[in-house]
């Protein structure tokens, strides 16, 4: 704790011009971490997950000098057919970055010179989020206005590439979506080496009235990473997300979902890639506090080696939520008598006229069905590939983007031909 | 073609085939009757080299054993089995699944792979012969089909694999009589002078379309009568229990 106390007070040093309203949120935020301290096996729902690396390793803020030189920077794995809005090792490159007509990129900065309550974090329980604001070091905000349709996705690359380590980010996005508007954006994050760092992000996504949004998350961080995700949709607004994680050491991401009005549909999906001792941790809250409304929840895990996964869904019903329709599949496969996953979805109804039905799964490969493939005359490496692939594809199969589909597709087939056999 | 030598198979020391011997040649169909249980799906899956079975005796296929060999070896070598209880495998795309099995047998043949252009004309001559909608091969394998068009997609994976042997285990079960029809004629356009068929059933019914060469009746494990489609016939009038010896255990 002292250790990131002194990290706070030589950020409050740097930045000594900051306004003095967010100085005494950042003293406010940490004040409630300290209190909170890092999660222990007793809070109910982190104790899957030994957090004490966080504790343990002396995470320093990077500065203006970990930015890499720009030579290093490959183009999107995506292709073009994106907006581009590049930050590179937690500083954002507007230079590199493009722009699209209707569509406003601020730092967080100058959104909390405006719009104080900005800052804030919504969530008071979550000491990785209270960490956030408090150290938070880099913002952005992607305002989509009114009745705006995009061509193309946003893509939001979040590289971290040859910092001195330790290194840690706080990176705070804000993504608002204006009235009756549409956008992709996918929001990735990368890591080119495997030193030791950590990504502690929050990401706040609202939905005006009648928008859609698809919301994809790729996080192929190679060091740590947390995450606090919100989304708040407003009435008739549509919400697609996909999580998709792979290569990361530590891995822990919370996700809200909060309905302001009725009609509203919010559909997540997520694929996580395990191996070797990797540990993914998510946990999803769906808050129905409106009446009709619509969630869908379908998450996949496949775990290979000694690694370890955690899904934590809950889907919560308030009264007077009548014609909520919510439904939450979690399924897992485990490739490895070593891997270990816990899946625990849970409801919470207080309103009766509601359809929720929510199962989980966690198995190793269909026997019969490898045998079945096997008497067509495919071996049983390729009977063993073509299941894991079509087990990981379903997820997939919601990307209408060409070139993110393909991108996607693409890593959970190298991942799976680079997996270990024994 | 094949030939099953003295073959006793147990599952977990529960004896199921109690000495089964059968020779089947090049252009023959056979077909083994029998009610549950009495060991035909035991019989076709020890063939096609499913695990889990304690075995005696031999299965020889073109003069060679089989036993020692993996599903997939047996399928490469030329054998095939249309599943009574065809599996779904979400997230396989049926075409892509065929597409792998018949580049897996090209390659094993030293023939040349198709591509995807060439394997989608091929196949879709082929689904044409068992009646099925085109809109099947770009679904999961067998992922939300009846029981009847999980039958078909057996006979459509026999008409595009082309083995030199088929089992056929209970094809026709659960089938209305249009049905049975298209799948009888799937297998008679299979049928030729250098394949056979091992079909396994409990009624009569498919074999009046197929016209076996010999038909044998299973009773506990053996086979205790063998003989013509007269015996098919007998079968479906009298029941097996006229057939009933007594308990050997």
């Amino acid at each position: 704790m002292n250790h990131f106390k002194s990290e706070l007070e030589l950020l409050q040093k740097i930045w000594s011009d900051e306004p003095s309203e967010l100085s005494v949120l950042r003293q406010k935020a940490f004040n409630r971490f300290s209190e909170l301290g890092f999660p222990t096996k007793k809070w109910e729902d982190w104790q899957f997950t030994d957090f004490s690396p966080f504790e343990k390793t002396e995470f320093r803020m990077t500065t203006p000098e970990d930015v890499p030189s720009l030579d290093t920077v490959t183009p999107s794995p995506i292709g073009d057919a994106v907006y581009s809005i590049l930050v590179l090792n937690g500083h954002y490159q507007p230079q590199l970055s493009d722009v699209p007509d209707g569509v406003k990129i601020r730092t967080l900065l100058d959104v909390f010179l405006k719009d104080s309550s900005l800052g804030k974090s919504l969530t008071d329980e979550n000491p990785f989020s209270a960490l956030n604001t408090s150290l938070m070091n880099s913002g952005l905000a992607i305002d989509i206005g009114d009745r705006v349709e995009l061509d193309k996705p946003i893509h939001y690359r979040f590289i971290t590439t040859d910092v001195k380590e330790p290194a840690m980010n706080h990176p705070r996005l804000l993504i608002r979506l204006g009235k009756h508007s549409s956008a992709s954006i996918i929001e990735h994050y990368q890591g080119v080496h495997s030193k030791l760092y950590w990504n502690n992000c929050v990401t706040l996504t609202e939905l005006g009235k009648n928008s859609s949004l698809t919301h994809v998350r790729i996080q192929k961080d190679t060091g740590y990473h947390t995450c606090n995700m919100e989304y708040h949709l407003q009435e008739d607004a549509t919400m697609n997300s996909l999580h998709f994680n792979r290569d990361t050491t530590l891995y822990r991401g919370d996700s809200l979902v909060r309905f302001h009005g009725e009609n509203a549909n919010a559909n997540l999906n997520g694929l996580s890639l395990l191996k070797n001792h990797e540990h993914s941790d998510s946990r999803i809250v769906v808050d129905h506090s409106q009446p009709n409304c619509t969630s869908k929840q379908f998450f996949k895990t496949i775990l290979n080696d000694n690694s370890g996964g955690v899904f934590n869904g809950r889907v919560i019903v308030r009264e007077n939520s009548q014609k909520t329709d919510s439904s939450q599949s979690n399924k897992n496969l485990l490739l490895s008598k070593s891997a270990s996953m816990h899946s625990n979805p849970q409801l919470e109804i207080n309103a009766d006229d509601v359809r929720c039905s929510h199962g989980s799964t966690t198995g190793q490969l269909n026997e019969d069905a490898l045998y079945y493939l096997r008497s067509r005359g495919i071996d049983i490496s390729t009977a063993r590939l073509l299941m894991v692939e079509g087990f990981g594809k379903e997820v997939l199969s919601h990307i209408n983007h060409e070139s993110l589909a393909k991108y996607l597709n693409e890593n959970l087939v190298t991942w799976l031909e680079g997996l270990s056999h024994g | 073609m094949l030939e099953i030598k003295n073959l006793h198979v147990s599952i977990n020391n529960k004896k199921i085939l109690k000495g089964i011997n059968l020779a089947i040649n090049a252009g023959e169909l056979h077909a083994i009757m029998g009610r549950n249980g009495s060991g035909k799906s035991t019989l076709a899956h020890v063939i096609a080299g499913k695990d889990g079975y304690e075995i005696e005796g031999d299965v020889l296929f073109n003069g060679e054993s089989l036993l020692d060999k993996s599903p997939e070896e047996r399928a490469l070598a030329g054998i095939f089995m249309s599943f009574q209880y065809p599996v779904v495998i979400p997230g396989v795309n049926n075409t892509y699944f065929l597409k792998a099995a018949l580049n897996a047998k090209l390659k094993a043949n030293d023939q040349p792979e198709l591509d995807a252009m060439d394997f989608l004309a091929l196949i879709k001559e082929k689904i044409k012969l068992v009646e099925m909608d085109e809109s099947y091969l770009s679904r999961a394998v067998n992922d939300g089909f009846s029981g009847g068009e999980k039958k078909r997609n057996e006979i459509l994976q026999l008409l595009t694999l082309e083995p030199t042997f088929a089992i056929l285990d209970e094809t026709d079960s659960g089938l209305d009589i249009d049905a049975l029809k298209i799948i009888a004629n799937g297998v008679n356009q299979y049928r030729n002078s250098e394949r056979a068929i091992l079909a396994i059933t409990h009624y009569q019914r498919l074999l009046d379309y197929m016209k076996p060469d010999v038909v044998h009746a299973m009773i506990d494990g053996k086979i205790v009568k063998t003989g013509d489609m007269s015996l098919a016939h007998e079968l479906e009038e009298k029941g097996y229990s006229f057939l009933s010896t007594k308990d050997t255990n």
